[in-house]
């Protein structure tokens, strides 16, 4: 090749421990990132590879500027922008593949290097879990014995020497990440906050059901919620969480009636109280799931008139938040005309053959309340099926529901009973929410999956308020009882999520969810609220951030300072003793040889003497000397200059 | 005034060619030359001892020409006052005012020949201005220039007419220096040689009165490790342990001692001090500090060597 490589080269060994630290800190990064910009990056890896193997020069400037070009225009079109998170990322790796190329330079190697460190970082903007972290953590030491293998290019010591010393590094580090955890002040507000992208799937109960939607909820396995209850547990059948309620009906989709939906202001418990802690995980909206029926909530939400709680903002990190609730029916005497009207709303036209059985039924059971039982009581004894593949449902799906599939789960019995209720002149809503939960003894508290969503029905009996009537557990109660694993007998496609949930009962799987609460609650969930307890624990006063920033500041400076100075003046001492050591050897040789140093004769004046005595020791003499009087005199301590005057007097023979 | 930009190397080979220069006047005496050009790069005061006609003031108007200071000498004798050091105030008919007749201390080196000839309240109207770089006078502080040396020269005590420097007063002299007669070869060449007076007319003054300045903040810039405070530090002990002294080195002479051996180890073009620094400074410093107890300069040279050789170099 013409062109002549730098004299700083990178070698073989160390291009591929560059790109096996690349490859680890961006590993999680690459099912984000498009596939076509993925290639692009493997590509400039080969390149790098290429180019060490053969010894070729790095791309010139203007391929360089071209290839920078072309890479953010395939990253445009890859996310039709170039800022976001998503896009950033993918500008950040891509980048940093392409500096990789061009690496010449030390520098570049170093910058390479500590820029991983902020790929390491991007990762929290997806996951903070326990696995990911301790992931990353170990990329840092990867990255750090990198860095460490690069400085030592070319020397013998092996990498895992390299591994010890950096590992040592980092265990060093600890004590200080750990008093910056604790003090570095956190503000709650939106600049932690993470940002999310608009692609970003979200789980969790919504604003509205149609067919399909909770079934789909019922697949994912990720947590909602976590309880923990401060008085005694409620039952299983009377765990229902509760979750925005529905009453707009158009035929096909229920969707919550904003006229009914009120924030009410005030509300006067009258009931025993059940008392627990919810910790909400993100759920991107504002709805605060309740035991059903909340009697208190916290400040920053609100009670609708439906008695579901919102949070005033979007929850769009982990929340915890203490609510009480009771366990008897919302009791209310009267529903005034126009609000009974609109809980009676149903599309016209709609599911004929339904229309006309239930006029029949109503014939046949004129009291509401012997009209609910015995619409059940219809629900068990006619063979419907509980299961989370039911046939699709056309137009009149209550028709084709109640008289032709009968199978289907929680939303189509909720679906089905309430347009029916309403069809007989019942008020009647539809409840979504969760219903039950896994109890982990092992921290004493309830998890609630997405896998818990349910969606019952809500009556109005006149004279007595709202009833809660769940026409899933007519047709299967185990789905109520035991949970949803139970209730499916007829499921072959649904193995995988089957074995998944079904793993969650061993004592493993609740070892390791009760570990990850630990870390959601006091790591992940360490904001103001839980530093400033901790600082007063500690009897500091709860501060302001600024004056928490200078205590972080002098802590830290402070124990840096103190550790600086110990080694700094520990060795240097260390130093200039072993130097006298070693040129009392040295005078100690000359004293054999008849010239002994009179204890007052300076170094300087004795070697004059010594030359005098003695020419053919000038030389040597003059370099010990000289070596021992900079190390002792002139404040140059170095461990280098000890070891050559260790050298000299060695093999100094008078 | 801005700090002079030198360079150690071009202002070690300046001195030394200044050294080499009143070597030519005053002859074979070189090392002492050497000892008074530190004292005064240390920005210390110095005094020279000895018998009358050995070429104290000759030295003494060397340095300060080769310093290019503005210079000024006083004789002094047993009827010298004060105000003829100082200065004083004088009716001025025509103005009908006082005006203040500055004295010859106003001046960048002053030569205080036969200081010890005049009265302890003659000599006494140098203390502050050695001191404190001004005086006062009818109650009014006036600065002196800046820098500011004194170089005085005493006959020996023994001598007839002559007022002993009280103990107090010595100690404001950094060093002590005595000339000693001149070697059978230099005074060989003296008296072959020309007038040493006009020889003096002859010499380049080489520095400006701001490049001294800065050269004595390079001298103290001079490195000193804690292997040498040590060193320094058990030699003072020494003095004041030895029941023979009456009281030891003041601080003032540590000071004193550790600034000469620094600016001896600038004039030896070092930029760190070395125990052999000390050794050659300490006879000087300590020559007029003992020698009113010790009686003889001789023994105060005896006395310097045995502490040396007393303390061991760390």
């Amino acid at each position: 090749m013409s062109n002549k490589i730098n004299p700083y080269y990178i070698n073989q060994s160390s291009t591929r421990l560059l790109l096996l630290t690349f490859l680890f800190s961006s590993l999680p990064h690459l099912t984000r990132v498009p596939p076509l910009l993925v290639a692009l990056i493997v590509a400039f890896a080969l390149w790098r590879l290429i180019i060490s193997r053969y010894s070729l020069a790095t791309p010139g400037i203007y391929l360089r500027l071209s290839l920078i070009i072309i890479s953010v225009v395939l990253i445009f079109f890859s996310h039709s922008s170039t800022i976001g998170r998503e896009a950033g990322l993918s500008m950040l790796l891509i980048m940093l593949a392409l500096k990789l190329v061009e690496i010449k330079t030390k520098r570049d190697t170093l910058l390479f290097l500590y820029l991983n460190y902020f790929v390491v970082v991007t990762n929290f903007l997806y996951s903070q879990s326990i696995l990911i972290s301790l992931y990353l953590f170990t990329v840092v030491w990867l990255i750090t014995t990198t860095i460490i293998a690069v400085n030592r290019q070319g020397s013998e010591i092996r990498f895992r020497a390299h591994m010890r010393v950096s590992g040592l590094l980092i265990t060093q580090a600890i004590p200080l990440m750990l008093v910056m955890f604790v003090l570095f002040p956190r503000i709650s507000g939106p600049l932690w906050k993470l940002p999310k992208s608009e692609s970003d799937g979200k789980t969790g109960l919504s604003e509205n059901m149609s067919p399909g939607d909770i079934s789909k909820l019922i697949k994912s396995n990720k947590i909602a919620f976590r309880v923990k209850f401060t008085s005694a547990i409620p039952e299983t059948k009377n765990r229902y969480w509760r979750g925005p309620v529905l009453s707009h009906f158009n035929g096909r989709a229920w969707t919550v009636d904003r006229q009914l939906s009120r924030r009410i202001m005030y509300h006067h418990p009258k009931s025993t109280l059940s008392t627990y802690t919810i910790t909400l995980e993100p759920n991107y909206s504002k709805l605060l799931p309740a035991l059903d029926t909340p009697v208190s909530w916290p400040n920053s939400g609100f009670m609708s008139s439906e008695h579901v709680i919102y949070a005033f903002q979007t929850v769009n990190n982990r929340f915890q938040y203490q609510l009480s609730s009771s366990n008897k029916p919302i009791s209310r005497q009267t529903l005034p005309g126009k609000i009974r009207n609109r809980y009676l709303q149903l599309p016209q036209s709609y599911n004929p053959l339904s229309t006309t059985f239930i006029s029949n039924f109503r014939r046949q059971h004129p009291n509401d309340i012997s009209l609910v039982n015995n619409l059940l009581q219809y629900f068990r004894n006619n063979k419907f099926i509980y299961t989370l593949q039911p046939p699709k449902l056309g137009k009149h799906s209550v028709d084709e529901f109640m008289f032709k599939t009968r199978r289907g789960f929680c939303e189509h019995y909720a679906n089905a009973f309430v347009v029916m209720m309403r069809m007989a002149k019942i008020p009647a809503r539809v409840v979504t929410g969760y219903q039950g939960g896994v109890y982990n003894k092992l921290g004493d508290y309830f998890i609630v999956r997405q896998s818990d969503a349910h969606a019952w029905a809500e009556v109005w009996i006149d004279n007595q308020g709202w009833r809660r009537i769940d026409p899933t557990a007519a047709v299967s109660p185990d789905r109520i009882e035991r949970g949803i694993e139970a209730s499916l007998n007829d499921d072959s496609a649904w193995t995988g999520v089957l074995y998944s949930t079904n793993s969650r009962f061993t004592g493993v799987a609740l070892y390791w969810d009760n570990m990850r609460n630990g870390w959601n609650q006091w790591v992940l969930g360490y904001g103001e609220t839980l530093q400033n307890e901790m600082l007063a624990m500690l009897g500091l006063l709860s501060a302001g951030w600024l004056s928490k920033t200078i205590t972080l500041a002098v802590i830290v400076g402070g124990l840096l300072l103190l550790i600086a100075l110990y080694y700094r003046y520990r060795d240097s001492f260390k130093r200039v003793e072993k130097s006298q050591a070693i040129y009392n050897r040295f005078c100690r040789k000359l004293s054999s040889a008849d010239l002994p140093r009179e204890p007052w004769e300076g170094p300087k004046d004795y070697v004059i003497r010594i030359s005098a005595a003695r020419a053919d020791l000038h030389t040597e003499a003059d370099k010990i000397t000289k070596l021992y009087i900079q190390i002792r005199y002139a404040d140059q301590p170095s461990t280098e200059k000890i070891k050559e005057l260790a050298h000299y007097v060695k093999y100094f023979k008078p | 005034m801005t700090e002079m930009r030198l360079d150690h190397l071009s202002v070690h080979k300046l001195l030394n060619h200044m050294v080499d220069q009143a070597g030519e006047i005053i002859l074979g005496k070189k090392p002492k030359i050497k000892l008074a050009l530190s004292c005064l790069l240390a920005g210390g005061h110095l005094l020279l001892e000895d018998l009358p006609g050995v070429g104290k003031t000759t030295l003494a108007r060397t340095l300060a020409h080769l310093l290019g200071l503005d210079f000024k000498r006083v004789q002094f004798t047993s009827d010298l006052l004060p105000a003829d050091v100082i200065g004083a105030s004088i009716y001025d008919k025509k103005s009908g005012q006082f005006h203040f007749q500055h004295g010859p201390i106003f001046t960048q080196i002053l030569l205080a020949d036969e200081i010890n000839r005049a009265t302890p309240k003659a000599q006494s109207a140098l203390l502050e201005g050695m001191e404190e770089n001004q005086v006062s006078v009818d109650g009014e502080t006036r600065p002196l220039p800046h820098p500011f040396f004194v170089i005085a020269t005493q006959n020996p005590i023994s001598h007839i007419g002559v007022f002993p420097l009280p103990e107090s007063q010595l100690d404001r002299f950094m060093m002590c220096l005595s000339l000693d007669y001149p070697s059978f070869e230099a005074e060989r060449e003296m008296l072959k040689g020309e007038d040493r007076r006009s020889l003096i007319q002859n010499l380049s003054c080489t520095l400006t009165p701001e490049q001294i300045i800065a050269i004595r903040n390079m001298v103290n810039r001079v490195q000193v490790s804690d292997a040498l405070l040590d060193y320094l530090q058990n030699i003072i002990a020494q003095t004041r342990n030895d029941p023979s002294n009456n009281g030891g080195l003041s601080p003032r002479g540590s000071l004193a001692l550790l600034k000469g051996a620094k600016s001896w180890a600038f004039l030896e073009n070092r930029d760190y001090t070395l125990p052999e620094d000390i050794q050659a400074v300490f006879p000087s410093i300590i020559f007029h500090r003992f020698s009113s107890h010790v009686g003889q300069h001789d023994k105060a040279k005896e006395k310097a060597e045995e502490i040396l050789r007393n303390v061991p170099v760390p």
